[in-house]
């Protein structure tokens, strides 16, 4: 199958494989909380699975009153879509996302993205037989979004360009007026505008308590698909459940790919969803603050790692530091290292390289885990490091 | 939560919402159906906002529990626990007796899923103006039919007083066992022969979007000729 050519297993998910295969290996690779499902959340699905409705499919653009709810709560921020035609919940965010590309589009079509940005893209692209073009954010700035790059990337075949906000690894926001300037370009050229929001609420600056979406402008209303996780704020990697947003005649042809590849989205799944989105805000903040807490635990040991350089993350819960080659023995690149870092000091790293071109050279550090496998895998980083400075 | 419990509480927030309501003189439209009920709640509430100020009922707060907990400005708790609960019954209470009074105008989402269900809500409120969207698809639980279901949305028409409306989705394969059921003046819209109002261009309603917004203008109209209390 042509297709396949270059579909292959990504390096998260291979660091985490060799990882898997050596015991007292300290993950700090997968994107994964370290946390249970609320209770609420279980015992709502609990009692939904012990009431006998889990057990059919749902339709296969999800259970409407599920659907009811996320139009309601896009609703509140000012995004009208309509939860009979323009919301489809699926099997987590990556089945929206490829489900989207297979839908949207053609063999040898481009879709821009932007590097460093999350892995799995690049493998969803190909799966469409598509092509992935890298356009590199620029890290002086806090890797933002650098425009000229953008504008020289674009030709004839762009179909698509997919932004990660909050950006996975950097933990960069796209704000209001960058995601206008790209939108606008995009408008121009009838690009799609692709956004995968999984990290939304994870913010940890105080002025930055919401994320802007371009579905809040009606204009770019039939280019926009935008898509969420609840794996990610709810705990709920392994339930498989997450929602995409698109304009009617764009939701219908990714309903059909959507409806071939799942039938519909785990309804057990479905009904978890319905609870956690009545979780207040409250308790969200509970965990925020536990992230945040983190975030400076993972800050205080990298700040002691003199071979490390890094900005700090204003969300998602990676630090993406870069490796000063100059202070480290042996250096090669961020998989060899990473390789050595498995195997040598017993840390699961992701390297940056895995990211797109631009993320070479980098390591992703992950501070959705405990502080006790923070702690313990930060000290295995650091005597690494001193064991191999220059 | 035990059944029994949960009747005891029902009946204690329906009492106080409902002493709520009648102190505030409010007209409730009630939007009830199996899909498209929150895109034509808001859509119909936007658009009675020309009258005055309007009160929604919450998210999906729209069982014998949840609704009269929005009707009291609180929503369920989350965690469900004992301490969550007293605090919400407290405040529930308070909220009745001494808060300031309700908008003249209201609309509430009425959600069902079992027989008997719409009695339940009918106990809490009693609609002037009833819009039923849509009957005709469902992902409901195996035990409830389609049937069933469009008996609850009858027996929403028939409450109705007479001189109240009933807005309907006249596309229903169920539209005439509720059309029979009402004593009040009924309107039915949708993009088939027979109804008495169409939408503007000649295209099937597929989007909940469309039909809210030929229900909406249906209640407007009403609102409008009938005036607010
Ligand atoms: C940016 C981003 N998007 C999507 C996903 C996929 O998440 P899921 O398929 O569990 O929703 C992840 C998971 O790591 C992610 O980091």
């Amino acid at each position: 199958m042509q297709q396949l050519a270059g579909v292959e297993l990504s390096k998260i998910k291979q660091i985490e494989l060799l990882a898997a295969s050596r015991p007292n290996t300290v993950s700090l690779a997968q994107g994964i909380p370290s946390f249970d499902t609320p209770k609420e959340i279980k015992k709502a699905t609990i009692t939904a699975l012990n009431a006998g409705r889990v057990a059919k499919y749902s339709l296969a653009p999800g259970l409407i009153e599920l659907r009811e709810l996320i139009e309601g709560s896009l609703a509140e921020e000012g995004s009208q879509y309509d939860a009979q035609s323009e919301i489809i919940v699926t099997a987590g965010s990556i089945e929206a996302i490829s489900s989207t590309m297979l839908a949207l589009l053609e063999p040898l079509d481009e879709v821009i993205l932007f590097s460093p940005s999350y892995v799995s893209y690049n493998q969803s692209i190909r799966l469409a037989g598509a092509k992935p073009v890298y356009v590199a954010l620029d890290e002086a700035s806090g890797w933002q979004f650098d425009k000229e790059a953008f504008l020289a990337a674009l030709n004839k075949k762009t179909k698509a360009v997919l932004i990660c906000n909050p950006n996975n690894p950097t933990g960069t926001i796209f704000d209001k007026q960058q995601l206008l300037a790209i939108a606008e370009i995009a408008y121009d050229r009838g690009i799609y505008i692709i956004m995968d929001e999984v990290y939304k609420d994870f913010l940890y600056e105080e002025d930055k308590t919401s994320l802007y979406s371009l579905t809040q402008e009606v204009r770019y209303r039939d280019l926009v698909i935008r898509i969420y996780s609840f794996s990610k704020a709810f705990s709920m990697t392994g339930w498989r459940v997450g929602y995409l947003v698109a304009a009617e005649q764009n939701a219908r042809k990714i309903l059909a790919v959507h409806d071939a590849l799942v039938t519909c989205a785990p309804v057990i799944s479905q009904y978890a969803a319905i609870k956690a989105l009545e979780m207040p805000r409250k308790a969200w903040l509970t965990y925020l603050n536990e992230y945040k807490g983190r975030r400076n635990l993972m800050y205080d040991h990298l700040n002691r790692i003199s071979a490390l350089h890094f900005t700090v993350p204003s969300a998602a819960y990676f630090f993406f530091p870069r490796v000063n080659a100059t202070r480290i023995r042996d250096y090669h690149n961020s998989e060899m290292l990473s390789l050595a870092l498995l195997q040598v000091a017993g840390v699961a790293v992701v390297p940056g390289a895995a990211f797109g071109p631009s993320g070479e050279h980098h390591l992703r550090l992950s501070f959705g885990r405990d502080r006790t496998t923070i702690n313990e895998g930060m000290k295995r980083l650091s005597d690494f490091f001193a064991a191999y400075a220059l | 939560m035990r059944y029994s419990i949960k009747k005891v509480l029902s009946w204690f927030l329906c009492a106080l919402a409902r002493y709520r309501l009648g102190r505030s003189h409010t007209v409730v439209v009630a939007v009830a159906g199996i899909v498209g009920k929150s895109t034509a709640k808001r859509t119909v509430a936007k658009k009675l906002k020309k009258f005055g100020e309007v009160f929604v009922s919450k998210k999906n707060y729209n069982t014998e529990i949840g609704l009269p907990l929005t009707l009291l400005d609180l929503e369920p708790p989350y965690s469900q626990t004992v301490g969550e609960w007293g605090t919400i019954l407290y405040r529930a209470f308070v909220r009745a007796f001494f808060s300031p009074p309700l908008p003249r105008l209201a609309v509430v989402e009425f959600g069902v899923a079992e027989k008997g269900d719409m009695l339940q809500l009918l106990k809490i409120v009693t609609p002037i103006v009833a819009v039923i969207t849509n009957i005709s698809v469902s992902d409901f639980n195996s035990q409830t039919t389609l049937e069933d279901l469009s008996i609850e949305f009858a027996v929403l028409a028939a409450s109705v007083p007479k001189q109240g409306l009933v807005v309907l989705n006249g596309d229903n394969n169920y539209a005439k066992i509720v059309k029979s059921a009402a004593k009040a003046r009924i309107i039915t819209y949708g993009a088939k022969e027979g109804n008495e109002v169409h939408p503007v261009a000649p295209k099937v309603m597929s989007s909940a979007s469309d039909t809210a917004t030929l229900a909406a203008t249906i209640i407007s109209d009403f609102i409008s000729q009938r005036g607010t209390p």
